[in-house]
């Protein structure tokens, strides 16, 4: 076994550090500097960076997918379930009958199939492996979207370097950033919608609009001019934010049916396809969710139904992207907070399962078809060497260009390194 | 009615099990596995001692019937193999065996009333009809837009149903190989994010044949599936909905099993997230159960033996869920079963013969 | 080990200090002074401290015609006879209402009982402690306090699918009345915090796990089942299990009396009206008995902080629920202080919010000197700045635009108002408001509102939305009829209307030109409104 049996649900890391940020003399989340790259990134490597325009398009399926009925299949055996599988675009490979669509692009992706992470409870699992479980330094450190906007900046878009395109609420989900405050946290597309009052009133004219904003404009300079400017920053980049939506209106338009047919009639389906708008655009990151993966009773009747749907999404995503030659710009991962148990239980379902699991990329820095990892026979342990969500950070950062191993946040003094610095990139993953 | 039910051994084999039936003699229990085979259980041992199991299959062997009058087992896998066998032998060997009788998962089985031919349904969205003799398929039949879960034979006509997993059941002329009549059980179903939550689970006549009743849930969401357990009851001559009954609260989720008892009530079991799933007795004039067994842990399919009396529910191990590693004291990774309860009735001393 | 180190120093330093003869808020000058030899910011403006006054104490910004009459006014003490007249205005009672709403329920909803028992507390100025006695243990017999029990009721509700939040109950009952935030020992002792025993929590899961929200009543009210045995619970990390009665953080475990099974009660449930019974063994009532108390250091400790939050934008202990001896007190003698007089004061909050309003801490500017210039927000050597919550935001825009006087005494089915000229369909009652406001600019339910979350949402609402939009064109009495008379200067109407102060000389140049020299001046009066309204100075409490 390759780890220790101490597998405690850790809670949230916010809640144990808060303390310690505050004794290194961090104000209030808002206590950042806004520079784009200038701020918190360390110069040396600042300019390295700057001269790219990499993209993310990052699939969260919430609540844990099941390797088994996915990337890992074990067919035939105690935990397998009762799922065929099928063979893929790469020799050798297979997956689970319910991805036929995915079976065919297998060798645009990546998958490790030898994931092996931490935490089994969403509370702890959810915010764990979006900040890539970083050693604890007293900070809350960013999600990945946050990480990627901060250390990328917005790109010339004009658009919110992070945008969260899911079910449910929409709005400004600032939580995500951690420490890096609440610029970078997420704008979030929630149903599809366009954030509430996007259209000017047409009682104000563009002319007008100009007027107004550059009086309010003069008066925040007047303000600022003898203030600390931490919140004002942060004010004015929302404003600009909002200004920025207001001139791209048409990314909310009725979608293709065509479209909407190769995406499917689904909310993952309409999600993904917004997502693919908001890249090609130009946002930075875009995060697409799902929700309603937590399949602890009637898991096989669950995933019959949910994998074709994201089987569906996710290829057509793909798909679209490599047709425009956006591929070779953006990283695609597609993951959740853990897999799940081999065990079937007593609710014929599978229960949380970091142990032994799969995450697939494909895009900008990844090696196509490179399929690595392995677990044993059933399914229960990773037999290869396991990857931590830390190696995966490193591996996306570097696919992005960003040296993982040398560039640090600099948090008030305080350099951070952006990744666990216990773990490195997985070279057999990067092109 | 005032019954007590005692159980006594519970048969347990060392994967996890599906459906357990009695065969017409009753000194066999017999349920189909996790892992490609038919476990058999000796009710004449003294410790229901497991026999040679009914090899051959793939996967989940959900699916199968016994034939009405010989000792024929039909079944089927979730990877679409049929098989025939005669389940008395020592060592069971297939009288037929047909692989990819249907692309993938085959969900249920049924024997004719004369046992000639049988019916088969399941993920593929398709109904198939099969000479039991040889495993031909005589008819395709499709319709559904759904997995379908169940399919089954009138008691009285040789008429058959199958219901799916949108809560649509269809009765199928198969002389002009057509859908002739539905029944909707559609509150059996909820479109919850990307998924389609519940359908029929389980259906079965009244021994007159003049009521079809439809065991499900009313589900509430998706992912970890909550439900208040329902059974629907449908006049077979006018398909009108005559009963809409409630056999538990959220916990109880599906109602996962029905079956009509000798003495004419209704047994119905459930099986819950996250509760732990009841036995029940179902008097259809009174509104509580006349009898009420809720210590077994999440009931997955009920039997009754042909002596009128035995009672066997295939359940699973409680505690079995559980987030992350559970391993035993040398470090293995821990299955699961699926302990058949076998309950008889707990008559007072007198009463014995 | 429950004691925390650095109250047994402070305690050790109390002995030594000269309170008497001295008013609390020079004590409290004297304790943020001495704790730096850097240097501090000087006094406020007049209008810094009138809007940052107005604001604190009465949740809103002075009208112009109040702005006026403090600026112009001599006399030396009228900034002290201003808190006591804001201290006694029916506003106040307002203000109080909303902030201990955010703060206590954190979004989670609103009730009309709950605003009753928090409206009529702090009209009355009902001492903490007795507040939160009613909170942790509510008598359903008195009116207009039975409300508090929504504290309680309302956490013990279901949202989402998630099964009943005792845990998260145990943990918010930590965290607003004691300061300290135990979710994470819930399942073993704290991995960081060393105070934090996984017994503290499961000591005060034990006071509730057997609560219930009452179904007999058309109020909140809350029943409790017969709490029989002790609470037993596993570690994670630790072998055996352990068990505990109810029991505080540092306080002695209640013991849990043995009944004959049918003896429990001493009022048996009721099935004609569904009343439960009531236990004769209820722990809530030793929780209020035991929780607001003198000796309940972490008590008193966590309501100063947390009045000093409401003053000054952060807490002394920050964040205010992670008070524990590794997050240590930025100002520990002046807590412990703050504290002991409090509870000498009988726990009246009007008196603790007086003081720091009357400090010069409290009073000092905002404007950063070089002196100043990167001076950490603990250090209190600059005034810092607070954001403002939904409440504050629509009261103050309501004032500014003179909206508040068109606000439709009756509220519900009167016909729109034709004449409004952006949107006739928009609903002008307070409650429109408030709803659209809340939309805008609070966070979501269970989500503390103690730091600045600007938000796209908040500056589209400001931007776009016809809520703010409609107010902008003249009604009578409005500021856009005020200022569509004026000929001339309608930068100073402007800025004393919205900012509190008067217009520099490039801004009154900026504003009257650009409006005297507009082809539509209305239309530019509306803009210009608009901008100032959507400026930071006014979106910051400053």
């Amino acid at each position: 076994m390759s780890r220790s049996q101490t597998n405690h649900p850790l809670c949230k890391p916010g809640e144990h550090t808060l303390s310690r940020r505050q004794l290194l003399g961090t104000g209030a989340a808002g206590a950042i500097s806004w520079g784009g790259l200038g701020g918190l990134i360390n110069p040396l490597v600042a300019d390295d960076m700057a001269t790219r325009e990499k993209q993310v398009l990052f699939i969260w399926i919430d609540g844990g997918m099941s390797q088994l009925e996915s990337w890992d299949p074990k067919p035939n055996t105690q935990f397998g379930g009762p799922f065929r599988s099928i063979p893929t675009s790469i020799p050798g490979i297979h997956v689970s009958e319910l991805m036929p669509k995915t079976s065919q692009i297998m060798h645009k992706l990546a998958v490790d199939r030898g994931v092996s992470t931490f935490d089994n409870s969403h509370s702890a699992g959810v915010p764990r492996i979006n900040r890539g479980d970083p050693k604890d330094r007293g900070v809350i450190y960013p999600y990945f979207g946050s990480a990627v906007a901060n250390l990328m900046g917005p790109g010339n878009s004009g658009l919110p370097p992070y945008v969260w395109v899911k079910p449910g609420s929409g709005g400004f989900k600032y939580q995500d950033a951690g420490f890096l405050g609440p610029k970078y946290g997420a704008l979030a597309i929630g149903e599809g919608e366009p954030p509430p009052n996007i259209l000017l009133p047409n009682n104000i004219d563009a002319q007008q609009n100009m007027e107004r904003n550059a009086l309010r404009t003069f008066a925040n300079k007047q303000y600022s001019e003898s203030r600390d400017t931490i919140f004002s920053d942060a004010q004015n980049f929302v404003f600009d934010t909002a200004q920025a939506l207001m001139q791209r209106q048409t990314l909310f338009d009725e979608p293709d049916p065509k479209d909407v047919q190769r995406y499917g009639d689904t909310p993952l389906g309409r999600d993904m396809l917004i997502g693919r708008k908001m890249l090609e655009a130009g946002v930075r990151f875009v995060k697409v969710n799902s929700y309603g993966w937590d399949t602890h009773g009637d898991n096989f009747n669950a995933h019959a139904s949910l994998m074709p749907r994201f089987d569906q999404a996710f290829t057509a995503v793909v798909e679209d992207l490599d047709e425009r030659g956006l591929l070779d710009h953006v990283l695609v991962i597609a993951m959740s907070e853990f897999g799940r148990t081999p065990r079937i239980n007593g609710h014929i379902g599978r229960d949380h399962w970091p142990e032994a699991w799969s995450i697939a990329m494909s895009g900008t820095g990844i090696k196509r078809g490179a399929i690595i990892g392995n677990t044993n026979d059933e399914g229960t342990w990773v037999t290869s060497e396991p990857h931590d969500i830390g190696h995966f950070f490193h591996t996306w950062f570097n696919a992005l260009g960003i040296d993982s191993e040398h560039t640090e946040y600099i948090n008030d003094g305080q350099p951070l390194p952006i990744a666990n610095d216990d773990c490195s990139p997985i070279r057999e993953l990067l092109s | 009615m005032n019954i007590k039910y005692k159980p006594i051994k519970a048969p347990v084999a060392d994967r996890q099990l599906f459906n357990a039936r009695f065969s017409h003699d009753g000194a066999l229990l017999i349920a189909g596995s996790y892992q490609g085979d038919l476990r058999r259980f000796d009710l004449t041992s003294e410790e229901n001692k497991e026999l040679k199991s009914i090899n051959g299959h793939h996967a989940w062997v959900q699916a199968f019937d016994l034939h009405p009058s010989n000792h024929q087992i039909i079944s089927g896998d979730s990877w679409g193999k049929l098989q025939l066998h005669d389940y008395t032998q020592d060592n069971p060997v297939p009288i037929w065996a047909l692989e990819n009788a249907h692309d993938g998962w085959i969900r249920s089985i049924a024997f004719s009333k004369t046992g000639d031919w049988f019916a088969t349904c399941g993920l593929d969205q398709t109904v198939r009809v099969f000479n039991a003799k040889n495993g031909k398929e005589k008819q395709v039949l499709t319709g559904h837009n759904a997995d379908i879960y169940h399919v089954l034979i009138h008691p009285e006509e040789d008429q058959l149903l199958s219901a799916d997993a949108l809560g649509n059941v269809i009765q199928w002329d198969l002389k002009k190989r057509r859908a002739v009549r539905s029944f909707d059980a559609t509150e059996t179903f909820l479109s919850h994010r990307l998924q389609d939550v519940g359908g029929v689970q389980c259906l079965t006549f009244s021994p007159d044949g003049k009521t079809l009743y439809v065991g499900g849930t009313r589900p509430k969401n998706g992912a970890t599936v909550q439900g208040v357990p329902i059974i629907i009851g449908f006049s077979w001559d006018t398909t009108e909905q005559t009963l809409l009954r409630e056999i538990g609260g959220t916990a109880d989720c599906y109602c996962e099993d029905l079956k009509f008892h000798p003495d004419g009530f209704l047994m119905a079991v459930t099986s819950g997230t996250p509760g732990t799933g009841k036995l029940q007795f179902i008097d259809l004039q009174q509104d509580e159960p006349s009898f009420l067994l809720s210590n077994l842990s999440n009931c997955h399919s009920l039997d009754i033996h042909p002596d009128g009396k035995t009672i066997a529910v295939t359940t699973t191990v409680r505690g079995s869920n559980g987030n992350g590693r559970k391993v035993d004291a040398d470090g293995n990774y821990i299955g699961n079963n699926s302990p058949i309860q076998i309950l008889v009735p707990d008559l007072p001393e007198s009463a014995e013969p | 080990m429950k004691s925390q180190p650095f109250i047994t120093v402070v305690l050790f330093l109390l002995s030594s200090l000269p309170l008497f003869g001295q008013e609390f808020y020079e004590v409290i000058d004297q304790q943020i002074e001495q704790s730096t030899t850097e240097a501090f910011a000087g006094q406020s403006t007049d209008s810094e401290f009138l809007r940052r006054i107005y604001l604190d104490l009465i949740g809103q910004i002075p009208t112009a015609d109040e702005a006026r009459k403090f600026l112009s006014n001599t006399a030396i003490d009228k900034r002290s006879l201003l808190i006591d007249q804001l201290l006694q205005d029916p506003r106040y009672t307002r203000r109080m209402t909303e902030f201990f709403n955010v703060m206590l329920m954190e979004r989670r909803g609103e009730d009309p009982n709950w605003q009753l028992f928090l409206s009529s507390s702090f009209k009355n100025n009902v001492p903490w402690n007795q507040m939160v006695k009613q909170m942790v243990s509510p008598d359903t017999k008195e009116k207009n306090t039975r409300g508090a029990a929504y504290f309680l009721t309302k956490r013990l509700e279901k949202y989402g699918q998630n099964p009943t939040d005792f845990p998260g109950l145990a943990r918010d009952i930590g965290r607003m009345f004691l300061g300290m935030d135990l979710a994470c020992a819930q399942c073993h002792d704290h991995l960081f915090i060393d105070d934090y025993k996984q017994a503290d929590f499961q000591g005060l899961f034990a006071f509730i796990n057997n609560s219930f929200i009452r179904r007999d009543t058309d109020y909140p009210a809350i029943g409790m089942n017969p709490v029989k045995v002790k609470l037993e619970f596993n570690s994670v990390f630790a072998e055996g299990t352990f068990s505990t009665g109810p029991k505080l953080p540092g306080m002695d475990e209640i013991p849990v009396p043995e009944f004959v099974t049918g003896e429990e009660f001493s009022i048996p449930p009721n099935k004609d009206t569904k009343a439960p019974g009531i236990p004769k063994f209820n722990p809530l009532d030793y929780l209020a008995r035991q929780l607001p108390t003198e000796s309940n250091q972490s008590f008193n400790v966590n309501a100063v902080n947390r009045i000093w939050f409401l003053m000054m934008g952060r807490g002394i202990v920050q964040p205010l629920d992670l008070h524990h001896s590794d997050n240590p007190p930025s100002h520990p003698e002046l807590l412990q202080l703050m504290g002991q007089q409090l509870s000498e004061h009988n726990y009246d909050i009007k008196w603790l919010i007086r003081q720091i309003a009357l400090s010069k801490t409290y009073q000092r500017t905002g404007v950063v000197n070089p002196s100043v210039a990167n001076a950490k927000h603990q250090q209190y050597r600059v005034y810092a700045e607070k954001p403002m919550s939904a409440e504050q935001l629509m009261w103050s825009m309501l004032t500014a635009t003179g909206q508040l006087s068109h606000i439709p005494r009756e509220p519900a089915d009167s016909e729109p108002d034709t004449d409004q000229p952006l949107d006739d369909r928009i609903d002008q009652t307070l409650e429109g408001i408030r709803a659209d406001f809340l939309a805008a600019y609070a966070n979501p339910p269970r989500e503390p509102e103690t730091e600045f979350a600007p938000s796209v949402r908040g500056a589209l609402f400001i931007l776009n939305g016809p809520r703010v939009l409609s107010w902008l064109s003249p009604r009578p009495g409005n500021l856009a009829e005020l200022l569509n008379q004026q000929a001339d200067n309608y930068a100073e109407t402007l800025y004393l209307s919205i900012l509190s102060r008067k217009p520099t000389s490039e801004e009154a140049k900026q504003f009257n030109q650009y409006i005297s020299s507009h082809s539509n001046q209305a239309k530019a009066i509306e803009q210009a409104i608009w901008a100032l309204l959507a400026s930071n100075e006014f979106s910051i409490n400053h």
